[in-house]
């Protein structure tokens, strides 16, 4: 980020996607409100958000459907804002996959290839090529409307994939997918996207599909990124309490900082309790500590150190796990998930504790 | 048992409304065989009023007309048509402070568009006539053609107009994404899939300006006297067995070009010309 003026020099290491505080309005207050990211090349980029928070708007503009108000697309270090779509050599797979319902599967994947003008022979071998990629193998003639909505997804990625762009964006591509279907589909997506080395920005409101398939996440919130970085990077640190609750299953509870050593060890003061936790806080500060549910540790026998006192309230089967609430001294309220029962009966106490290492604090407020 | 005693009407109401409405038309075609010299009345079975009428000068002149009129006005209207529906229905203008008036002006033009389906058609052609003769046209068959372009126009402009209201907007997007230009675009996707809706527009103007009587009334000349016209100064001289021959020829093509018009504008689950072929 920021890079833009040391990019004037030669840069071996050139971003494949480059957006600086991208900007977007239709007239109804700000769809994007400065977006600024970079793609290496090869890599998976998921844009993880709420609907309406404007990832299919962020895809629009980087493949030059929509004009942004303000901000600039670098690709391979070349401004593409002012270019149109045909000129920019990304390629996209629409939401709703926009096969054209008058040319059949292959005419679909050749579309492209015919524009820029290649031999005949050779469109051929790259649509046959391109068929076996998305094993649909003798389905070049049917048509689209003889598709199931797996095959038609398939067709879209192969269509946009046989131009062999460096960028390929995919807006919920799996999006009307049954569950079984949809895990099968992200194997075989992955498994195109690592052979052919394409760099993938890809939009799903699916945590899990985000965090299974993705080298980095940007949270999107609002018109914005809320917090880039690796699936572990979110999931173990995250950033504000929007992306803590977006991304696994997490307690927040609200805190003040009143011991705070060098190291990043905190010790917080909620709700009549003092918990332990790590970050960067001071001391005075509100925060919320993020304790993931499956890190929540509960036992009958007080163990060394921190445990707080709480009483198991309810356990519910949440399927192949089992989900529990605690009711801690002072008022508060924890959810712990766990292969098994926590050990006590329902209406039992028992003591609460969790590693403070693993439970990073978060901004209180998050910036509107 | 009420509800049971009202479906039990429903076929016997159907019958009578078709009876009452097809009856005539059923009997012209049925007396046109008829070997009487009298028409309405039942003889035999002959092909010759249809021979005879091939025979006759002035019908085929008529008939003549008829097609040439009906030909060119298609020629003006449906391309006139079909380019208005595709510019009004193109994208809303980006600044979001000019959509309001946008639309203003767009809902404007399409009202203006589509407003001699709605009018009188006597007083389109009076007007027409008026407008024609203040300009000093000679009344002839371009007055005829501009004529019936004129009420052609809003037959193509709505059904091509629907047919792009219904068509995926993504689908141009996704031809630019692949590098079509916009007017690629609009070639190979736009068009292939609007296609039977401008067919199904031009048939239907053809039967809109092949039956006309009233409008062409107004602007015909002397020299231009369209079939329907003929057909009408003939009646003066009462019912011959030739205009019942001539009736069931009309009858015939507009039946059938409005059927064709239907059926291609059912033709929406293929979106366009079925593409059947192999080569890439
Ligand atoms: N063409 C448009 N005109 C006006 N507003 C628009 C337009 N396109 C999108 N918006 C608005 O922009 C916001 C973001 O839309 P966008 O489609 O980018 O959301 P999204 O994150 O893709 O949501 P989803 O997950 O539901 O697909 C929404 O509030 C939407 O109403
Ligand atoms: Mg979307």
């Amino acid at each position: 980020m920021g890079s833009g003026l040391l990019r004037e020099g030669w840069d071996a290491a050139i971003p494949l996607l480059e957006l600086f505080d991208i900007r977007k309005d239709f007239g109804e207050g700000d769809v994007l409100r400065g977006v600024s990211l970079t793609v290496e090349p090869g890599e998976f980029l998921t844009l993880l958000g709420p609907s309406g928070c404007g990832k299919t708007t962020l895809l629009r503009v980087i493949a030059g459907l929509e004009t942004p108000e303000a901000g600039r697309v670098l690709l391979e270090g070349r401004d593409i804002t002012a270019l149109p779509p045909e000129k920019r050599g990304v390629n996209t797979v629409f939401q709703n996959y926009a096969l054209f319902p008058h040319m059949n599967v292959q005419r679909n994947i050749a579309y492209g290839l015919r524009l820029r003008g290649e031999k005949r022979a050779a469109i051929r071998e790259q649509v046959e090529r391109m068929l076996r990629l998305v094993r649909l193998e003798g389905y070049g003639r049917r048509m689209p409307s003889q598709l199931s909505g797996g095959q038609r997804q398939r067709v879209a990625i192969a269509r946009a994939v046989a131009l062999k762009p460096a960028l390929l964006l995919l807006d919920e591509p799996l999006g009307a997918l049954d569950l079984q279907l949809r895990r099968a589909m992200q194997l075989e997506l992955k498994r195109i996207q690592k052979d052919l080395g394409v760099a993938f920005v890809y939009v799903t409101h699916d945590q899990e599909e985000a965090i299974n398939m993705s080298d980095r996440i940007a949270v999107m919130r609002a018109g914005r990124v809320e917090q880039l970085g690796t699936p572990e990077e979110i999931y173990e640190r995250p950033a504000t309490r929007f992306a803590a609750r977006f991304i696994g299953q997490t307690n927040l509870i609200p805190a003040e900082v009143v011991e705070a050593s060098g190291h990043g060890e905190l010790t917080l003061r909620a709700a009549g309790v003092t918990v332990p936790a790590c970050g960067g806080a001071a001391v005075g500060d509100k925060v919320s500590v993020c304790v993931r549910m499956e890190r929540v540790r509960c036992g009958a026998a007080r163990p060394d150190g921190f445990a707080l006192r709480a009483r198991l309230a309810e356990t519910r089967y949440a399927g192949g796990f089992l989900r529990s609430t605690l009711e801690v001294e002072g008022g508060l309220t924890l959810e712990a998930i766990g292969q098994d029962a926590l050990g006590s009966r329902v209406g039992e106490e028992c003591f609460v504790w969790w590693d403070p290492a693993l439970a990073p604090v978060v901004p209180a407020e998050d910036a509107a | 048992m009420r509800g049971r005693g009202r479906s039990a009407w429903r076929p016997v109401i159907l019958t009578a409304v078709l009876v009452f409405l097809y009856l005539p038309l059923a009997l012209v075609a049925l007396y046109s065989f008829s070997e009487s010299k009298v028409a309405g009345v039942m003889k035999g079975f002959t092909w010759d009023w249809y021979a005879k009428l091939t025979r006759d000068g002035a019908m085929g002149q008529a008939l003549r007309t008829s097609l040439r009129v009906a030909g060119l006005s298609c020629l003006v209207s449906v391309p006139l048509a079909t380019l208005g529906a595709i510019g009004l229905a193109a994208r809303q203008s980006r600044k979001a402070r000019f959509a309001k008036l946008a639309g203003g002006v767009r809902g404007l033009v399409e009202g203006v568009t589509v407003l001699p389906v709605m009018l009188p058609e006597v007083v389109l052609g009076m007007s027409l006539m008026a407008a024609f003769s203040m300009a000093g046209a000679r009344f002839g068959i371009w007055t005829l053609v501009t004529a019936h372009t004129t009420f052609c126009v809003p037959y193509v402009y709505l059904i091509v107009k629907s047919r792009l209201a219904g068509l995926d907007p993504q689908l141009t997007e996704a031809a630019r994404d692949l590098g079509a230009g916009p007017a690629r675009a609009f070639w190979d996707v736009t068009l292939p899939l609007i296609l039977p809706a401008i067919f199904s527009g031009t048939l239907l103007a053809v039967a809109m300006s092949f039956d006309d009587v009233i409008i062409s009334m107004f602007v015909n000349g002397a020299q231009s006297t369209t079939l329907p016209l003929k057909i009408y100064s003939s009646l003066r001289a009462g019912v011959t067995p030739e205009i019942n021959a001539l009736c069931t020829i009309i009858l015939g093509v507009v039946c059938l070009a409005v059927a064709l018009s239907q059926l291609l504008r059912n033709d929406k689950k293929r979106g366009g010309k079925p593409d059947e072929t192999d080569n890439v």
